[in-house]
């Protein structure tokens, strides 16, 4: 599912306080398939981006589309929820979102949203279930009584349960452990490799980036100031400084290396693995 | 939700944010009372005149003052056409079996209207230049004498300020929700008013849980840093009087004055 949006500006309102143009003329492509990582400092406007796409945020100016429904000002609730269900928005800490008396209920919630019948919402919500890595039994027990780690990947069920085309990720792995993390990060990959969902992961972990996305968007001030592969950003060091991203350690590693050595390696490394076998590749000759 | 003006705080710096908190509750407390004094035609025109004096004092703009008024409009409405309607005296303008429209019941309602609109207009500027901390440390410090009465104060006032503190992280909490189940196709405010209170659960009770835990968490970080209600507290933002305190005490005392003067002369 194509996702464009053209000049896109937003403005924000939580209560009292008011942000103006916290998205300025954001102009932005993502093909299908593709695993694109949004990056950029606090108050950029990296999850107000995921919330324009989901219609949960109009855009002022400019408008948006995702597959043949455009979103601007004017848009009715109606096709907004066509939107929705396109788009599966895991937010912050999405265990937070959880309510119903059992797993299966709240897995449902969506599926039924959208107009499932309950036996293809009964079906769907055994399907995620097991998706996400978690036991069967889990569906009639009440998603409070669960651990966090496992409130995190029901949530995400009831996400995937409505069977959206796009998946849109704010940091989905805040607040996990170094192996919950890892483990839910390669289910993500894993659909976009086999199902070809396209994945859309604002995150402030650079590691994360550099490992599992294929192109960035990095984000400053309401702008979007980069949009690319991955690994061209981050062989980019005074981009990386100017827009203060962190670089991936074994980029780190690399780029001390080369200094030291006087060696050049003939790729950019983002994962250790890459710089072994560059190592390795370097050794040899 | 956004439209909830009374008891929220604008930044500033005019006069009347520089004010003791004491002194504001006690100058908004007092005028209630004083807006009772005005009983003819040049009591209302000096109750309006320091209502706006006030208003353009915390340099606040009056539209946000408007919109403080405007949730409580109908309930104005109600008794200013009650009045209107059912208070006999003086020329008659309109009869219709019990209902007259007498020249008595325009002025009162007149005069009822004005109460209610300056009373709003003197409260909200007292709230609206007073941070909630500093509003609770005024009230605490009012209720002192309550304590021979055993009224726990200072347990009240600390619960008011953490419910006040609060607020902001609820609005958030709520706004971030409603966004979450939105995403996953609920629609609310649509259709019939069971369906709108059926969709309503999948808001409250996440809110509920996780002000249930954070407020578990709040009391044990309360405990932990050695928070006990029975013994008494000192504070860490302490209240100065200072002498435009006084300054503000002695207008409300003139307004009394000359309300006093106003009433006996005219009669």
């Amino acid at each position: 599912m194509q996702i464009r949006l053209n000049q896109v500006s937003a403005d924000y309102q939580l209560g009292p306080v008011h942000s103006p143009r916290v998205l300025q003329d954001v102009s932005l492509q993502i093909a299908p398939g593709t695993f694109t990582a949004v990056v950029g400092p606090t108050g950029a406007g990296k999850s107000s981006l995921l919330k324009v796409l989901n219609g949960l945020l109009l855009p002022k100016s400019g408008w948006a589309e995702v597959g043949n429904i455009k979103i601007d000002s004017k848009t009715s609730k109606k096709a907004l929820k066509a939107v929705r269900k396109h788009i599966g928005m895991v937010f912050q800490f999405p265990e937070s979102q959880l309510f119903a008396e059992t797993v299966e209920q709240d897995i449902s919630f969506g599926p039924l949203n959208f107009g499932a019948s309950p036996e293809a919402a009964h079906d769907l919500a055994i399907k995620m279930i097991r998706q996400v890595g978690l036991d069967e039994s889990i569906l009639q027990q009440s998603p409070f009584s669960l651990s966090g780690g496992q409130k995190r990947r029901v949530a995400i069920a009831g996400v995937l349960a409505q069977e959206p085309e796009v998946i849109a990720l704010d940091e989905p792995t805040a607040g996990l452990d170094p192996s919950g993390k890892a483990e839910l990060m390669s289910l993500f990959k894993q659909w976009n490799k086999c199902k070809r969902l396209t994945v859309i992961l604002v995150t402030h972990d650079m590691e994360t980036a550099a490992r599992y996305a294929d192109d960035a968007v990095v984000m400053d001030q309401g702008k979007v100031v980069y949009h690319g592969s991955v690994r061209s950003l981050f062989a980019d060091s005074e981009k990386l400084n100017r827009w203060q991203l962190d670089v991936p350690e074994a980029r780190r590693f690399q780029l001390a290396f080369e200094t030291y050595s006087g060696i050049r390696l003939p790729n950019v490394c983002l994962t250790e693995e890459e710089l072994a076998e560059a190592l390795i590749g370097v050794g040899r000759v | 939700m956004n439209k909830l003006i009374l008891g929220r705080y604008f930044p500033g710096d005019s006069p009347i944010h520089k004010l003791d908190p004491r002194a504001k509750m006690i100058a908004g407390i007092a005028f209630i009372f004083i807006s009772f004094m005005a009983k003819n035609g040049q009591g209302l025109i000096l109750l309006w005149l320091f209502t706006f004096f006030v208003m353009s004092l915390t340099k606040i703009g009056f539209r946000v003052f408007f919109r403080g008024v405007r949730p409580l409009i109908w309930l104005i409405l109600f008794t200013v056409f009650l009045q209107i309607l059912f208070t006999a005296g003086g020329i008659i303008y309109f009869t219709w079996g019990p209902i007259k429209i007498s020249e008595f019941g325009l002025i009162n309602a007149l005069f009822i209207f004005s109460r209610f609109v300056t009373i709003i207009f003197v409260t909200t500027a007292v709230t609206l230049t007073t941070k909630p901390m500093e509003l609770t440390d005024g009230l605490n410090f009012l209720m002192r004498p309550l304590r021979f009465l055993h009224v726990p104060v200072d347990e009240l006032s600390i619960m008011l300020s953490i419910s006040l503190r609060f607020i902001p992280n609820l609005l958030d909490e709520t706004q971030r929700i409603m966004d979450a189940q939105k995403a996953r196709g609920a629609v609310f405010g649509e259709g019939s008013l069971f369906r709108q209170m059926k969709a309503l659960v999948p808001i409250f009770l996440p809110l509920f849980s996780g002000s249930l835990n954070r407020g578990e968490e709040l009391a044990n970080v309360m405990d932990v840093r050695g928070y006990r209600s029975e013994l008494p507290r000192s504070s860490f933002r302490q209240l100065t009087w200072k002498i435009k305190d006084t300054v503000c005490m002695f207008v409300i005392l003139l307004l009394i004055a000359a309300f006093a003067v106003l009433n006996l002369v005219i009669d």
